[in-house]
């Protein structure tokens, strides 16, 4: 059989007209909101263009797009993860409080960033071994997580002093006149868009959030891969922890507060499904890109904060219609191709001609 | 003479590509049971759903006490008192048993619904009709004989004249039988029409007063079951013709055993199942619904947990507590539901094929374009129609759905497949690509066992047939020496040659007096 196919690759590949851009395929409309809503702010407030804004834009999309990438796996199986900002502010306190006791950078990452997997863990094994819904289960670690962060500091922001060019690099610094996290955000979304398109994992995501049960039909392991995907958003979520902390050398325990919305936002923005099984990374960059912009333009057109909230509500909605619209219509012009070539002999040859 | 309560004359109903009811017309009177009986997919739920309301009909009438009744929602149904008691259970699992039997007319005071006389009223109800379901138990605790019986007295009452149970005993055991069948039989008594869809002879020779038989949405006789026998009854259900085949046997090899199975059972489900399947052979699984075929799949398959039971593969017992052990182990299964269970929808025709065999795999590295290499490999040999392998699956055909699903297994290699319905609602032509395929795995020494509703389909691609019912194998059959009536007599239960192996003493007797007369 797979000489055959092998026989057949070169037959199939040559009828194949183009090749949609990995990941992109029904995912282009919040990219297509993405640059017109980048030319109306050019043409309104043209310093939106200066490189120093440009730069804040991406830097302010950085923490948010790191939490959203870990975000992706967990929509993609149908789940949620609500519990990502009290992650962060774990991991935040956590480096904080060992920056100060004097353990080494080296040290300090890997324990923090392995802690935040765990609770991942625990969100997974909540999940699929217990059977809990993942919207209660992450919301529970929600509320222990930020209780946790504010018990080990008492409450209070804990200061620390750690003078070190990673650390200037993951806040505030970066490469050049690119930022730190701008690098950090954009590295591990390819990593996340890599491990989605081309590790059997990031497949068996996608299957699980088809149908589980098909998933586990075919054996795939749904218990262990679905464990997988929430330690992914936890660790992600622990890598935006130390982010925010770099950032002001300071491990707030409050910090990352709504931080799941916004995650979630920038994920379905993206054209990720809640149902799970549809959507990818690219997507999800452009989601959090989006959600920067718009806060940006707002800024910049001097919109007062609360006003700013009902925009950033409202696009949300406009952007998730609009991309669930455009789905829509593709896969009816899809189904239409193949049904309609079904037991016609012309229709059906004129198709393969076509292709 | 007086017109019937109930007449439907000359119905048909013609969906896309099938003629579900041709020219089928009953009559029922008050205190009389009319038995509705045919295979699987010959048009009785259509005539039931026309009768409720939920259908319509192309032509034809029913008529009401001999006025014409306009039927064209179920509230029309009802208002006419015609009730139904469908095999899915209509009831709020989460509600107690008077708020389910009183739904939508509960008692009220002042605008407010008056708890306490609700439940007095249902108790008084459930009394009345000798049931002795507690009011204020909630739906989901109780037993499933219990909701069917809920199920009744909701429809009774709602002052109906007519009651139609479909299935009402598919899914029970004995005793529960007995106490539904008695039931029915006291409503005769006190006057109800009712009509009787079961595919258990001997239920209905115990309790029909009269019969119609359709067969490919034909009426295929009707009467009185005092005038006919089991036997008879079974050989005007059967005799369809497979359309555009001719059996080729396949080649066994008989010294190879692919799969043993020995003694599996799960409490309520499955009772001792015991076979071998040799490579090369075709085993064809045959029964009625609820006889426990899919079930028996999926246990083999380990997707369901068993009691007790021992699985051997090439002659090595194995233990299967997941499908992945399973598959390890060289077995595959298509499942029933192709939708759900067997396809991704949510993925392309590309992405799906290698799903098992990535599982198999484990951790391992995904290569999109061999993917796509390897999906326009089975387009071609499996002639999958699909002008892009990299739209979403859930775009194509049912039978190209299916090609796909075999795809699946076919790349991870199988040395037993179990096929589960694996023509259920797909084109003529698509079903005969399948017979095709499932002989060219067989040819390559694949051990197939195919489960289906479809007798002649069993019939012609078999080299044996094992008949299940009730949740055991009750007979193992030679490919060339069955014929439709003796699978159908033994998945009935009502043959004259396993009258004796039947347990429900009284019901029995009556068949087996039918046969003597």
């Amino acid at each position: 059989m797979r000489s055959d196919a092998a026989a057949a690759d070169r037959l199939g590949a040559s009828k194949l007209p183009f090749r949609v851009p990995g990941g992109l395929r029904g995912n282009w409309m919040p990219l297509a909101i993405l640059v017109l809503l980048v030319a109306i702010t050019g043409l309104v407030s043209p310093e939106f263009f200066q490189v120093t804004n440009l730069l804040n834009v991406a830097r302010q999309a950085s923490i948010v797009g790191v939490i959203a990438v870990g975000m992706t796996f967990v929509i993609l199986t149908g789940g949620i993860d609500l519990s990502v900002g009290s992650i962060l502010a774990i991991s935040a306190v956590v480096m904080a409080i060992m920056a100060e006791a004097g353990y080494p950078l080296i040290a300090i990452l890997p324990t923090v960033i392995a802690l935040a997997t765990l609770v991942g863990v625990f969100n997974g094994c909540g999940v699929a071994l217990f059977g809990i819904q993942p919207f209660i289960m992450t919301l529970a670690t929600l509320v222990i997580g930020r209780g946790v962060a504010l018990r080990i500091t008492d409450g209070g922001p804990q200061e620390f002093f750690l003078p070190n060019g990673v650390v200037d690099f993951l806040g505030s610094g970066g490469i050049g006149r690119i930022p730190g996290p701008l690098i950090v955000f954009a590295v591990l979304a390819l990593i996340g868009w890599a491990v989605l398109r081309h590790l059997s994992f990031g497949r068996f995501l996608y299957a699980i959030g088809g149908s589980q049960e098909a998933a586990r039909l075919s054996g795939v392991r749904t218990k262990r891969n679905l464990i997988g995907a929430y330690a992914v958003s936890g660790a992600c979520a622990g890598i935006a922890g130390i982010m925010t902390a770099s950032r002001l050398s300071v491990g707030d325990p409050t910090a990352g507060n709504l931080a799941e919305l916004d995650a979630i936002a920038a994920v379905v923005i993206g054209g990720t499904s809640l149902m799970g099984g549809v959507g990818g990374m690219p997507g999800t960059v452009a989601g959090a890109l989006l959600l920067a912009v718009v806060a940006n333009l707002l800024n910049l057109a001097g919109v007062s904060p609360f006003d700013q909230q009902i925009v950033k509500g409202v696009v949300i909605l406009a952007a998730v219609l609009l991309a669930g619209q455009a789905l829509r219509s593709r896969s009816k012009a899809a189904r239409r191709t193949p049904e309609g070539a079904e037991g016609e002999g012309t229709s059906w040859s004129k198709a393969e001609e076509e292709t | 003479m007086t017109p019937a309560r109930l007449e439907m004359r000359s119905i048909s109903k013609r969906f896309v590509g099938v003629q579900a009811l041709d020219d089928v017309s009953l009559h029922v009177d008050d205190g009389e049971i009319l038995a509705l009986v045919g295979e699987n997919g010959a048009g009785k739920s259509t005539l039931i759903k026309v009768l409720a309301g939920a259908e319509h009909p192309d032509s034809g009438e029913i008529l009401i006490e001999g006025e014409p009744a306009g039927i064209q929602t179920p509230l029309d149904a009802e208002r006419h008192g015609i009730a139904t008691v469908y095999q899915e259970l209509n009831l709020f699992p989460a509600l107690t048993v008077a708020e389910n039997l009183l739904f939508r007319s509960y008692p009220k005071t002042r605008g407010f619904i008056n708890w306490r006389g609700a439940r007095r009223e249902a108790e008084q109800f459930l009394q009345s009709m000798g049931m002795d379901i507690p009011a204020d138990r909630r739906v989901a605790e109780l037993s499933v004989a219990e909701r069917q019986m809920l199920e009744i007295a909701k429809a009774l009452h709602r002052q109906v004249h007519i009651l139609i149970l479909d299935e009402p005993t598919a899914v029970l055991g004995g005793q529960d039988v007995d106490r539904l069948l008695e039931m029915v039989r006291s409503l005769r008594d006190h006057g109800i029409a009712t009509i009787f869809i079961s595919h258990r002879l001997e239920e209905i020779f115990g309790l029909a007063d009269n019969y119609v038989v359709l067969k490919d949405g034909r009426p295929a006789g009707q009467g009185s079951i005092a005038d006919t026998s089991s036997d008879a009854l079974i050989s005007m259900m059967v005799g369809r013709e497979l359309e555009g085949f001719a059996r080729v046997p396949t080649q066994r090899d008989d010294d190879r055993e692919a799969l043993r199975v020995e003694g599996l059972s799960r409490e309520g489900v499955l009772s001792d199942i015991s076979f071998r399947l040799q490579k090369g052979e075709v085993l064809g699984v045959a029964g009625l619904r609820g006889a426990g075929r899919t079930e028996m799949a999926r246990a083999i398959f380990g997707a369901d947990p068993i009691d007790g039971g021992e699985v051997a593969v090439g002659g090595r017992a194995v233990a299967l507590r997941s499908p992945t052990d399973a598959i390890r182990n060289g077995i595959g299964l298509v499942p029933e539901d192709r939708a759900t269970q067997g396809l991704f929808k949510n993925l392309s025709t590309a992405e799906n094929i290698p799903m098992v065999a990535l599982a198999a795999a484990g951790l391992s590295a995904v290569q999109p374009r061999a993917e796509r290499g390897v999906a326009a490999g089975y387009r071609t040999s499996l002639d999958i129609r699909v002008a892009d392998v990299t739209a979403p699956v859930g775009t194509l055909s049912g039978g190209n759905q299916q090609k796909v699903v075999l795809a699946k297994w076919l790349e991870a290699g199988v040395s037993v497949l179990i096929l589960d319905e694996p023509t259920r609602g797909i084109d003529v032509g698509s079903k005969r690509e399948i017979y095709g395929i499932i002989r060219g795995l067989a040819k390559d020494g694949v051990g197939v066992i195919l489960i289906s509703s479809e007798l002649p389909e069993v019939l012609e691609m078999s080299d044996r047939i094992l008949v299940m019912r009730q949740g055991r194998i009750v007979a193992d059959l030679d490919g060339d020496e069955a014929t439709e009536e003796s699978v159908m007599a033994h998945a009935v239960g009502g043959g004259s040659d396993v009258v004796g192996a039947t347990d429900v003493g009284a019901v029995v007797e009556a068949t087996a007096k039918e046969e003597e007369g």
